[in-house]
């Protein structure tokens, strides 16, 4: 991408939140550009494979579905595999969105303003994927339902003793407590599209979805308190969601699951992938759709030392699994580890150690934080690394445990692929779909920084 | 700033918050309800035989014994559904030129089973044994109902896991004298709590409520 | 047997009833598939109900019967008591009262019942390209037999195959009479006369040597496997296994051989030699024996020079040969059925020398016991010549095994009239008449035991298609066409029976043998000159330089007989831990030098014959030789691939029973095996413990290491019923897969097929999984039968989210397939990983014939479900309401496990911990018990008893 107008001379220390001299009427303008503008050529030359690739997504489900889970790879030992790696990788993903917006708010982080949006919207559409697998990976996804707990005519219950029942909840309420915090969000927008909206029908259908938002005083302090709130609501999900996944393993007897390491080494995870996964998305939104003036290289410096300091968490993680084990000294639990570092997973293991540990120390350097290009391609490998940690987590635990005579090889098949990469596309088209139709960045937020920041300098 | 909505839509708009939720329940509850009856539960339904065979005729008129008929019912799992032979035992006397038995008879001298309709349907999964039932004194009018009542026979008991539970769980209010399990109109005499009681202590009636009771 | 009220005493003349009524409920359910109640996956029930016309006396729809009968392989028959639900045949278990079975049954017996609804079947009547109905066959052969009546059989030629019917042996003597000029062949593919011979030298008469392991201190198995081969093999375990368990009175077992077997695995000491080598050292222990007894020995054999042999091999023979001296009077020695005429010498000799009252010498019960592959050779060559107007064929295929140069099929082709008898639809191609050939569960016959007991077949059905038997077809030759093989076999035991014919006849029917017919044994002398001269010359001319290759028979097919069924392809080899497949087995050091590894393919040349095998490096094999298992190389249906390569074409034609000297060279093709068990080695782990006896104390410390009672957080269960248990004593099991077989057959266990086993997915509910040990302490083989051992505190069950895997009130581990929704979490949270997955409809893939073989008390698992050993809980609750109907309690032994019941050896155990002196409950308490993986806390409810090894300190 060529280098914005806007763009700092680096190393930058200190760049604006806002940059240029900006008027209420130039963001305005600026933000709700993208919803007005006709999609132009780059988009449609990603949503096309992207939606293509929603096909074959969809094509695989029909085929695990009508014939069965040994479509996958799956075997006895290794009765999990791509579908609980994909389902705790897209679940991670979805934690920097309410990370972002709801705990940066409580912390009164500024910067977070141009970027929340964005951040929800990747949690939305990460937890939706992420949901889609539990349920595909049954062996009769038809009894989903036999989850949740009602009176049925068998008089039997879930049993509440299973992390698998935890995670129903954990993830629903995450998911529904997230769509709400976004939707909350964006109402003033809403009625702001609304307001500008060239057609009758656009006009109606924003019209419908502000809710008949008005912006009156007594609206914007109710929605202030509203918003405080929900950002109160959200804030203890972040933990609790990936901890609760973090249970599906940590409860089992599974030398390499049975970790009481895991809930927090989970959450520091899921974190590092959701923050990677925001600067992927984030870096080229922001140069595709212009708006350097109001998400800067101060944004993604910020990004980047988050990463850094995740990147120390997971690394602490890492080293206290490997290590708590070997002292431990318990046979079973000491080959698993060893396994995963000289086995036939070895390379996936450096893979992850690399990616998630080595690769955001480059973040040191301001030159390379204010790098966009630099930050992308890391971002991407976090996600890789993220992705193998999971695999490791799930694979290598199972496939040589206590029995030796079961030991086996695991290998993914064409559909565990097709899955992985089509809700990748699914994800992107979601995506993309939203830049189309929704401010990506809160105009009223930033309209407000604006004024903040220019009472501040006054 | 100018109105975009008609004033009557912020009611709509109301109504839609509160009743969407209110809706989605009824909707669920509705299923749930649904599950419950008879129309689901396939009861209720009288079973059109290839024969008219009238059980109230048999049994109440003639005070043919169940097991005149349904042969291994205290000593089988399956109650038996009586050969032709059977029928033909009486039937070769009497009635033997009915036009209403010509199928009995044909199947008799044909050596070809009469393709009687099943009535109750319990899942493949589902393992019931009527002889240690009727040997642990529960009569059959408990999960048949009135049969001497029926001209066609239909199924009364919803067959659901709870209904089964439900005896298997508190066996005592469903318990007889084994001399009276084929007594349709059976009534406990003097104190039946204490009588129950009495009995489950004589078949040794303990509740079952194992998985692999039933489903192996 | 399942059902406590019925032992075949009860019912013996129904199956004269319900025959035809199984017939007719047959098509029935082949029409309305599944009218009889077979639990489909998950099905509603069909609503419609065929109840009988006539209800046959002593049938209860629903509830099974048990009939006597028995089943013939190749010469051999073992009693078997079978279940019939509603008139279909489901279940095989040993017949307790037959000599050959003593209540057990092997893999072969047990998969037989698959073999009877196998699709493939012949159906019909073929001559030619048209078909022939069974009276118009019998009138074809007639025509064909009043033809020969003129020329008084002259190019009349019969193919018999192996067999021990007294009832056949009258009819040839009658076929013979009828047609004096006719000849009589026998063919068998593997030669089993060596014995026979041997004896012809050193006793002047054919005698088999029949070992008594309860008598003997000593066992020496001279390339003798004979836990899994032999019509004995299933007392001998038997009787051997009573000696393994306590410390005091241990025999000790040694084995010399070529590719490891059962024995060598449960051998206390192993000795691994190539062929030739083995025939050297056989020679050298008679040799060293006979020097050792010095006067007390035959003369002859004294003077007899011990051939040279390698250092360590010629340690084994010295320390074996003192043992046996040490312990004469109490010795046996069996050698192989196939073994190499030395060998079979040398264990004549010894037994002749030491064995004492360990060994009888029995007449052989077969009618042509020496017939071999040798023998197609004049019938080829009359066929060739044109000799052979008419060939009756009752023999195994020998197109399928006679070596290429033969041409056995073009031969017999050119033979004008050629009738054979085939069970398989694609056999016998080069016959213009093809008669269906009934399976033994539908067939009348005679058979004798190894020690001579008649042993009565009777049909369980009236034949499924329009097939004959043996003797129906000889009677179409004889005066009597057509005669119901029922009378034959009544009436020729009418004499004996009398004065009361008919009810003695009933009696031996229930029974299944006919009691006080067992041959006396011979008191023979030695002829020890002869002896030792063969015994000097008889060797194998020096082997040229190359590979000495083996073409041995199967552990599971045999010499390819059961090459079609499912249940034994499906089953793991248990040393190799192949299924569906058969590989060139090499030693690791010659695999080495060839610059071999497992899966690659090498090419076998022998002479200009050359076949691509892949090759399986195992372990203990000798070196210097190879091993390939014969029977394979055949598909299921024509045009599918060949399920393994086939050994045959690689037979000397000269000398079929002998090893070949192959070059193997390696090629740049692999081939995946489908190993059950891929890896060997147990990783130090404490899986499978054994010990030696003399390191008692020590191995009973390390046993009570793994019996620990870890604390648990929840309160306490107060188990107040039955508890039930398994004990599994390792001392006993020798790995022969009797109880997997068993198992697959009593639980409607699936078949995956060859695809799905290399993916991981096979469905065995128990495994007999085989180490490599490096532990110096015990056995450096470890057999390891493994289900699931029903935790007290089952990791399985807090995981499932919907409760479909739950405890009962008896400590039952339960899975309630119907629940399960398949997040397969519970496989992942078990340590012992013996829970099973149906990733596709495995169950209703099954042709609609083989699922009449399912076990209707067992429901078929649809896909997506988890399943795993449920202890049998079918049998407990048919004994359970037998037992309350009867207002009594369950007893110790009532209840017993199909594992249990097929083990020959009985190192399976089932009972209720809540019988204190209970047979379980007793083994529980044993100081050899431990708990696999106890440390976890999971209270297992299966047990384990280590194995005992009883080393020679010489050694």
């Amino acid at each position: 991408m060529p280098a914005p107008e806007h763009a700092t001379p680096a190393p930058y220390v200190d760049a604006p939140l806002i940059a240029g001299a900006q008027t209420d009427a130039s963001l305005h303008a600026a933000l709700l550009r993208p919803v007005w503008e006709k999609p132009d050529r780059r988009w449609w030359m990603l949503f096309a494979p992207a939606s293509a690739g929603t096909l074959l997504f969809l094509y695989c489900v029909f085929l695990t579905v009508t014939k069965g889970i040994g479509e996958w790879g799956n075997h006895i030992p290794v009765a999990w595999a791509f579908g609980i790696v994909n389902f705790v990788w897209w679940i991670g993903i979805g934690h920097a969105g309410t990370l972002i917006s709801a705990i940066l708010l409580l912390f009164l982080q500024q910067w977070r303003t141009s970027v929340n949006r964005i951040a929800e919207a990747m949690t939305i559409f990460a937890v939706a994927c992420a949901g889609m697998f539990p349920i595909l990976h049954l062996g009769r996804p038809w009894f989903a339902y036999w989850l949740l707990p009602y009176p049925d005519t068998m008089t039997v219950w879930p049993q509440f003793k299973s992390p698998l029942t935890w995670d129903i909840f954990a993830v629903s309420t995450y998911l529904t407590v997230s769509i709400i915090f976004w939707y909350v969000g964006m109402i003033p927008d809403l009625a702001a599209l609304r307001d500008s909206s060239p057609t009758k029908l656009q006009r109606a259908v924003y019209g419908v979805l502000s809710l008949g938002w008005r912006g009156s005083t007594h609206a914007w302090r109710q929605y202030q308190i509203a918003y405080l709130l929900l950002a109160g609501l959200a804030t203890p999900l972040v933990l609790s969601v990936h901890t609760i996944v973090s249970f599906d393993f940590a409860v089992s007897v599974l030398p390499g699951w049975h970790e009481t390491i895991f809930p927090p080494y989970f959450v520091a995870g899921a974190l590092h992938s959701g923050i990677a996964m925001v600067l992927t998305l984030v870096i080229p939104v922001r140069w595709a759709l212009r708006l350097e003036p109001v998400i800067t290289t101060r944004h993604l410096d910020a990004l980047a030392k988050l990463s850094i300091c995740m990147s120390w968490l997971v690394g602490y993680g890492y080293a206290m699994e490997h290590f708590v084990n070997r002292y431990g000294g318990d046979p079973y639990d000491v080959h698993v580890y060893a396994a995963r570092v000289t086995g036939h997973y070895a390379l996936i293991w450096a893979v992850m150690v690399g990616c998630n540990v080595v690769v955001p120390q480059i973040f040191w350097s301001a030159k390379l934080r204010a790098n966009p290009w630099v930050l992308w391609i890391a971002a991407a490998l976090i996600n890789v690394g993220m992705w193998s940690e999971r695999f490791i987590i799930v694979v290598t635990s199972l496939y040589q445990d206590f029995i030796p005579s079961h030991w086996r090889i695991y290998a993914p098949t064409r559909v565990d692929l097709g899955l992985l990469f089509g809700s990748m596309c699914l994800f992107t088209s979601m995506f993309l779909l939203f830049l189309r139709y929704l401010p990506p960045v809160p105009v009223s937020d930033v309209k407000e920084l604006h004024h903040e920041l220019t009472q501040e300098a006054a | 700033m100018h109105v975009h909505f008609p004033r009557w839509s912020t009611a709509l708009a109301r109504s839609a918050v509160y009743g969407g939720p209110v809706v989605l329940a009824a909707c669920l509850a509705a299923l749930m309800v649904y599950v419950r009856t008879p129309d689901f539960e396939e009861s209720q339904d009288p079973v059109i035989q290839p024969v008219q065979f009238d059980h109230r005729h048999h049994v109440a008129d003639d005070h043919i014994d169940c097991r005149f008929c349904h042969q291994t019912v205290d000593r089988a799992a399956s109650a038996g559904y009586p050969a032709t032979e059977v029928c033909m035992g009486c039937h070769s006397q009497v009635w033997n030129g009915a036009p209403i038995l010509a199928q009995v008879r044909e199947s008799y001298f044909t050596d070809k089973s009469v393709p009687w309709k099943r009535v109750h349907r319990l899942p493949q999964f589902v393992y019931f044994n009527h002889a240690i039932h009727v040997n642990k004194g529960v009569g059959c009018v408990e999960c048949h109902g009135r049969v001497d009542r029926m001209p066609l026979v239909e199924q009364v008991a919803p067959l659901t896991m709870s209904w089964c539970l439900g005896c298997h769980r508190h066996p005592l209010g469903h318990l007889r004298p084994k001399a009276e399990v084929t007594d349709m109109a059976w009534r406990p005499k003097g104190d039946a709590a204490a009588e129950q009681k009495a009995l489950a202590a004589r078949y040794q009636v303990h509740t079952r409520v194992d998985c692999t009771t039933c489903h192996r | 047997m399942p059902c406590a009220c019925t032992h075949p005493q009860d019912d013996a003349l129904v199956p004269l009833r319900v025959g035809p009524l199984s017939r007719r409920r047959f098509l029935q359910v082949l029409g309305a598939a599944g009218v009889a109640g077979l639990p489909g996956c998950f099905r509603p029930p069909p609503d419609e109900v065929a109840p009988y016309v006539h209800l046959p006396e002593a049938l209860t729809p629903g509830d099974p019967l048990h009939f006597a009968t028995a089943l013939c392989f190749d010469g051999a028959v073992t009693g078997v008591v079978v279940t019939s639900s509603d008139g279909r045949p489901t279940k095989i278990e040993g017949n307790p009262s037959h000599p050959d079975s003593l209540g057990a049954a092997g893999i072969w017996e047990q998969a037989a019942l698959l073999d009877l609804y196998d699709p493939g079947r012949l159906q019909t009547i073929h001559r030619g390209p048209g078909a022939l109905s069974r009276a118009g066959l019998i009138a074809h052969l007639r025509a064909q037999a009043l033809r020969h009546d003129a020329d008084q059989g002259q190019g009349l030629h019969l193919l018999m195959g192996p067999s021990t019917s007294p009832l056949l042996a009258r009819m040839i003597d009658r076929f013979r009479a009828r047609f004096p000029r006719a000849t009589v062949h026998a063919y068998r593919p593997v030669d089993r006369g060596a014995g026979l011979r041997a004896s012809r030298i050193g006793l002047g008469q054919p005698l088999r040597t029949r070992a008594h392991l309860d008598r003997a201190r000593v066992v020496l198995a001279l390339d003798a496997d004979f836990f899994a081969f032999g019509p004995d093999r299933l007392r001998l375990a038997r009787e051997w296994a009573g000696r393994r368990t306590d410390a005091a009175h241990m025999n000790r077992l040694y084995a010399l051989e070529t590719e490891l077997g059962l024995v060598g695995a449960m051998a206390d000491h192993r000795a691994a030699a190539k062929p030739s080598a083995l025939e050297a050292a056989s020679v050298g222990l008679v040799a060293e024996v006979a020097r050792a007894l010095g006067d007390a020995g035959p003369a002859p054999l004294r003077t007899l020079t011990a051939p040279r042999l390698a250092p360590e091999l010629a340690h084994f023979v010295d320390a074996v040969a003192r043992d046996l001296v040490a312990h004469r009077g109490q010795v046996a020695v069996l050698a192989g059925e196939g073994s190499a005429p030395a060998v079979q010498l040398a264990a004549l000799a010894l037994n002749g020398m030491l064995a004492g009252e360990a060994v009888d010498l029995l007449p052989s019960v077969e009618l042509w016991p020496e017939a071999g592959p040798d023998d197609l050779r004049p019938l080829l060559q009359a066929a060739a010549d044109g000799a052979v107007q008419t060939l009756i064929c009752a023999a195994p295929d020998p197109a399928l095994s006679a070596p290429p140069e033969l041409e056995a099929a073009r031969h017999l082709a050119q033979i004008p009239e050629r009738v054979a008898l085939c069970a398989q639809r694609h056999a016998f191609a080069w016959a213009n008449v093809r008669v269906p050939r009934s399976h033994d569960l539908e067939s009348w016959g005679e058979a004798r035991a190894s020690d001579g007991t008649v042993t009565l077949l009777q049909p369980l059905l009236m034949p499924l298609y329009e097939s004959l038997t043996e003797l129906e077809l000889l009677s179409a030759w004889v005066d009597d066409p057509g005669r119901p093989a029922r009378a034959m076999v009544e009436t020729s035991w009418h004499q004996a029976f009398a004065p009361r014919p008919l009810e003695r006849f009933r009696e031996a029917l229930q029974r299944g043998v006919v009691p006080d017919t067992a041959h006396a044994p011979v008191a023979a002398r030695f002829h020890w000159e002869a002896l030792g001269h063969a015994l000097a010359t008889s060797r194998s001319p020096a082997a040229a330089p190359g590979l000495e290759l083996r073409l041995a028979e199967d552990r599971k097919l045999r010499a390819g007989e059961q090459a079609m069924n499912p249940w034994l392809q499906e089953c793991p080899d248990p040393i190799t831990q192949l299924a569906w497949d058969n590989a060139l087995l090499l030693g690791p050091a010659t695999a080495q030098a060839l610059h071999l590894e497992t899966g690659q393919v090498a090419q076998v040349a022998v002479g200009a014959r050359t076949l691509e095998a892949p090759v399986s490096i195992a372990p203990l094999h000798a070196e210097g030789a190879a091993t390939l298992h014969l029977g394979y190389g055949r598909p299921l249906d024509p045009g599918e691939d060949p399920i393994g390569v086939d050994g045959y074409i690689l037979r000397d034609a000269a000398a079929p029973a002998r090893p070949v000297t192959a070059t193997v060279r390696a090629t740049s093709a692999t081939r995946a095996l489908a190993f059950i068990q891929i890896e060997s080695s147990d990783q130090a782990r404490p899986i499978s413990l054994g010990f030696d006896a003399a390191q008692l104390a020590q191995g009973l410390h390390l046993t009570a290491a793994h019996r620990p009672t870890p604390a648990r957080l929840y309160p306490e269960v107060a188990y107040t019923g039955y508890r039930w248990a398994l004990a599994v004593d390792l001392s006993r099991c020798t790995g022969c897969q009797a109880c997997v077989v068993a198992c697959r057959a009593e639980n409607n266990v699936a078949i995956v097929g060859r695809d799905q086993v290399m993916k991981g997915r096979e469905m065995h509910w128990l495994r007999v999984d085989r180490y490599f040990s490096a532990d110096p302490l015990g056995p450096a083989v470890r057999f390891h039968p493994l289900a699931c051992v029903h935790c007290e505190n089952a990791p399985c069950e807090y995981v499932c989210p919907v409760n479909a895997t739950v405890h009962s009130s008896e400590g039952l581990n339960e899975m309630v397939y119907n629940r399960c929704v398949g997040t397969r979490y519970c496989s992942n949270n078990c340590p012992y990983k013996v829970r099973r997955f149906n990733f596709f409809d495995y169950g209703d893939e099954r042709a609609p014939t083989v699922q009449l073989a399912t076990n209707p008390d067992v429901t078929v698992r649809s896909r997506g479900v988890m399943e795993k050993c449920s202890y049998c809980v079918q049998r407990i609750e048919r004994v359970r309401v037998a037992r309350e109907l009867a207002g009594q309690p369950i007893a110790d032994g009532d209840v017993v496990t199909a594992c249990q019941q097929a083990c020959p050896t009985q190192a399976l155990t089932f009972g209720s911990l809540s019988h204190p002196d209970g047979r379980v409950s007793r083994l529980h308490a044993d100081p050899r018990r431990y708990d696999l993986l106890g440390e976890l806390g999971t209270r297992p409810r299966t047990a384990y008893l280590a194995r005992l090894t009883h080393r020679n300190p010489a050694l």
